[in-house]
């Protein structure tokens, strides 16, 4: 769809020459959904707003495939006009350019307002809508003329949770109508469940650019991952459970809580590593999963001399498959109900719990793949 | 205050006139130049911006009838020239009008968010279209009230011109008075010209206010 050669961005100010982009180089195929991540300042808005042709780049280039691509921009800030109404803000600049009709947008816009739970503020003014739904009349403004790529900076930033969840859960629904979409977000569990990549920035510069699962679920990266925990902790879904005292209570808290006969789906990297910070609560924890009937069903590249025996013992409740090398599974997560964790074996054993209907979905429509993959 | 009236209407009505025209001429030197002024400088030129807040702090701190009388005497005599008393006023409230306007429209230019023209462009918008349907459009709302209420300091102001002898309401008033020493009527009726055209153009003002006063959201 487009790509960026070298993308460079220098701000002069008063302290000198400041370096927002470093030769960026980025691609983006058409239906992707990418979210870009990164600390305050370093460059994800500036990324955005130089590929929406909002600023010029000091160097490099943006090259779209094809040059009738069209793409829309929206803000953090609230861009609604405000001395038109809702109908008027998203029919404007297509009446002035599309060719079509005003009817035909006026009835497209109305169709747009009552799908996205706006029906009745077609003749309302921005100024009488609350922050969520002047951002999602933003979006949608942004949608009628059905541009091929939006980019979204940070559309979320300025508004209570409550209304983050109205807005993100529209972005969600249009990734289902096929949009291309580039996102700088700071929402860990939304960029997990609608990006495909994730794209990470420091100082202006790509410094990770990997698929989803595997920069969330398996980050070798320790400034990442610190980032990624971060943002875990100021993200209401997500729940970062640290230190062996913590990881082990959990589980065991976790055997508590969930129903009986229930599934455990496993997706991982190498066998038998949960053992060892389990400690003394595994038998505990064995104990109360069979009496429940709790079932693992996992896939792992290599499996463990535990994995082994729990195979021979209790075959009913381990269902275990291995995944050829060859197999590229980039995420190391179980799937449970509406919940997904990752594991952090580190020498301070760290679980990241994501609780999320729509990520836990995902995720196990992608362990189902690999199980049907595994042997 | 009716008999005042009925006696003195011919001059009254020439005295009301003049003070119009007046006016007229202010507004027609201040609105359209200081919009145009304001808007070079809001947008186009760092330093026309710059000349119009110091020439706006100028006018703040030297007071209108001090301009009008260093127009009108020793402006004059330096340079030699005699101006008609209508028209030094003309050029110093002009001026002063002018100036405020596009004060005025430049602090509201400064204030329109970025955003609004970015969200025309990126919806692919041409810079002229943006300007037409959104900028000027909000502009206008914004600005409306504050220059009407500087309008109406420009009508008050013209009382001014009296002192350097231009036979506007206030001068005619002042020698109908001489003439017939009725000050409650005479000033009475000049209270009563000031309410009729004054409180309308207030209530105006204010309805636009509450009207446009939109948040930019």
């Amino acid at each position: 769809m487009f790509s960026t050669n070298n993308l460079t961005k220098t701000y002069s100010g008063v302290t000198g020459k400041k370096k927002a982009l470093r030769a960026v180089n980025f691609e983006m195929s058409k239906g992707e959904i990418v979210c870009v991540l990164g600390k305050s300042g370093s460059g994800k808005s500036t990324f955005l707003r130089v590929l929406a042709g909002l600023e010029p780049a000091t160097g490099g280039s943006v090259a779209f495939d094809n040059k009738d691509t069209s793409y829309n921009y929206v803000s953090q800030t609230y861009t609604l006009w405000p001395h038109m109404t809702v109908l008027e803000n998203l029919t404007l600049a297509p009446s002035l350019n599309s060719g079509r009709s005003k009817n035909s947008l006026e009835k497209e816009a109305r169709s747009l307002l009552n799908r996205f739970g706006l029906k009745g503020y077609a003749d309302s003014y921005p100024s009488e809508l609350s922050g969520g739904q002047r951002q999602r009349v933003a979006l949608l403004r942004a949608v009628i003329n059905k541009p091929d790529v939006l980019f979204l900076d940070e559309i979320t930033s300025a508004l209570d949770p409550e209304l983050t969840k109205s807005v993100l859960d529209l972005i969600r629904a249009l990734s289902k109508d096929g949009y291309t979409m580039l996102i700088v977000t700071h929402h860990l569990s939304f960029a997990l469940s609608v990006a495909d990549r994730i794209v990470f920035l420091k100082d202006g510069a790509v410094i990770a650019n990997e698929p989803t699962a595997k920069f969330f679920m398996n980050q070798g990266n320790k400034e990442i991952r610190s980032f990624i925990l971060d943002l875990a902790k100021r993200d209401e879904n997500i729940e970062v459970f640290r230190g062996i005292e913590q990881f082990q209570a959990y589980h065991i808290g976790l055997m508590r809580r969930l129903p009986e006969n229930s599934v455990i789906y496993v997706a991982g990297a190498v066998g038998d590593q949960w053992y060892g910070p389990m400690g003394d609560f595994y038998e505990q924890y064995e104990k109360m999963r069979i009496e429940k009937g709790i079932v693992w069903k996992m896939v792992t590249y290599e499996q463990g001399d535990i994995d082994k025996r729990l195979l021979k013992v209790h075959p009913e409740y381990n269902l275990f498959k291995k995944m050829p090398r060859q197999i590229q599974n980039p995420a190391n997560y179980n799937v449970f109900g509406d919940t997904v964790i990752t594991q952090i074996f580190d020498e301070e054993p760290t679980i990241i719990q994501v609780k999320n209907e729509n990520i836990a979905e995902a995720y196990l429509r992608f362990f189902e793949e690999l199980w049907e993959l595994a042997v | 205050m009716l008999e005042v009236l009925i006696q003195h209407h011919e001059l009254l009505l020439k005295g009301f006139l003049n003070t119009l025209a007046l006016l007229g001429a202010i507004m027609i030197i201040g609105i359209p130049l200081g919009v145009g002024l304001g808007v070079l400088g809001g947008r186009y030129s760092k330093a026309l911006n710059k000349t119009v807040s110091g020439l706006k702090f100028l006018t703040k701190v030297v007071p209108v009838l001090v301009l009008l009388f260093w127009l009108h005497f020793p402006l004059q005599g330096i340079l030699g020239v005699v101006i008609d008393p209508f028209w030094t006023t003309v050029i110093a409230l002009g001026f002063v009008n002018l100036v405020a306007v596009a004060h005025i429209v430049q602090s509201d230019l400064e204030l329109l968010p970025k955003s609004y023209r970015e969200a025309g462009i990126t919806l692919g918008m041409n810079p002229k279209q943006v300007v037409k349907h959104i900028e000027l459009p909000i502009l206008a709302r914004r600005t409306s009230p504050n220059i009407l209420l500087t309008q109406a300091t420009m009508l008050e102001y013209t009382l001014f011109a009296s002192l350097i002898s231009v036979p506007e309401l206030f001068r005619v008033a002042q020698s109908i008075n001489a003439m017939i020493y009725d000050p409650i009527s005479v000033y009475s009726l000049l209270v009563l010209f000031f309410l009729i055209i004054l409180v309308p153009l207030h209530l105006v003002i204010r309805h636009l206010k509450n009207k446009y006063s939109m948040v930019y959201v």
